[in-house]
């Protein structure tokens, strides 16, 4: 017997078919037990209001002497680009980090289509923001760079959705012309400007497609 | 995908089901450990991958699934069914290392660089683990081979 008689021979045999609700159903399973385990986690010292948001720690990361080499490269790579983006001497267009949102955002999606609510990026990591269910309406994604005395966060998100500001939730509006609107208690932005003023916030939204 | 892959490591559709909905589970509250060099499903699968080896060893329920599987098996009508038992319980005798090497390979199409990737090991390593894992299988599958043949 060679190879390709013995992968004939394996290939024959099926393995048992779920049924289609099974598989309707999958993703309301695995949210279930998610928000499950969230609760019957012990609850943080600090943490959100908002059951979908899954804090990762970076204690683990810190144990290790080579991520600790990578977190020093990501501090320096972080002040350089916050410094940057402070004096205003950057554009989001030639920021790599959008390339990155855009990549995790693919991804991402693709394994839960619809269900995507905000990728969010800041200094703990990357979480993901996922709706119970697959009904999230579709609308181009929005990034979003919020910038404020807490440090700088990065969104991956859509219109009609909200996102979390350093504690404050925002509601993300974007008309038809692609101008983003964040409404929040502390922080009231309007994309009419590329780059604008939202009280102590620096805030930046482009579409996120268009920049690639 | 990863259910069949679930499927295949373990020899028991319930546990299967129970694997790649934890897979799913992990990768959600895991993802900052994703950093993008692989392909996403490439990142699954080690996970599924690493929960099937972490399965069996904490589970020993190989006659378990067995029986599992011979319930299950009247969905697969005649001599059929027979086969599709034969070849599940030859994969089941590998070793769990080796039948990962050979269901991402042989079953889900993956080159042995996504699969050593997946596995968290060399592409060498993966060629032994496929020939060892070969070699066997075409020793415990002979008879089966025998009888298409003459068919």
């Amino acid at each position: 017997m060679n190879d390709a008689e013995l992968n004939e021979i394996l290939k024959r045999a099926p393995v048992p078919e779920r049924e289609a609700d099974y598989w309707a159903r999958f993703p309301g399973r695995v949210m279930a037990e998610l928000e499950r385990r969230r609760q019957a986690a012990p609850a943080p010292a600090k943490t959100h209001a908002s059951s979908a948001w899954a804090w990762t720690g970076v204690l683990r990361m810190l144990l290790s002497r080579s991520a600790l080499a990578a977190a020093v490269v990501v501090i320096c790579l972080g002040l350089g680009f916050y410094l940057g983006f402070w004096r205003g001497q950057r554009s989001l267009s030639n920021d790599p980090q959008l390339a990155a949102a855009r990549k995790y955002f693919h991804e991402i999606e693709a394994l839960f289509p619809n269900q995507v609510q905000a990728i969010v990026f800041d200094q703990h990591g990357t979480h993901l923001v996922l709706a119970q269910e697959p009904n999230v309406p579709a609308s181009p994604p929005l990034y979003l760079k919020v910038c404020g005395p807490k440090g700088c966060q990065r969104f991956v998100t859509f219109s009609g959705q909200q996102i979390r500001v350093s504690g404050d939730v925002c509601d993300v509006l974007a008309d038809g012309r692609g101008e983003v609107l964040l409404v929040g208690r502390q922080l009231v932005w309007s994309g009419a400007e590329a780059v604008a003023e939202g009280g102590s916030y620096q805030v930046e939204a482009r579409a996120l497609e268009n920049h690639l | 995908m990863i259910y069949s892959l679930c499927y295949r490591m373990s020899g028991s559709a319930a546990d299967a089901e129970d694997l790649a909905q934890e897979t799913f589970i992990q990768a959600y509250q895991h993802l900052d450990a994703f950093r993008g060099e692989a392909g996403v499903w490439t990142w699954l699968y080690r996970i599924a991958v690493n929960l099937c080896l972490n399965w069996r060893k904490r589970e020993q329920r190989r006659v378990h699934a067995h029986q599992e599987w011979s319930e299950q098996e009247p969905s697969t009508p005649g001599e059929n069914a027979g086969r599709t038992q034969q070849v599940q319980e030859a994969l089941l005798k590998l070793a769990p290392k080796q039948r990962a090497a050979v269901i991402l390979t042989t079953y889900d199409g993956l080159t042995h660089a996504e699969a050593a990737a997946a596995l968290d090991c060399s592409e060498t390593t993966v060629s032994w683990r496929l020939f060892a894992a070969r070699a066997k299988l075409k020793r415990l599958l002979k008879d089966q081979f025998q009888t298409g043949a003459s068919q």
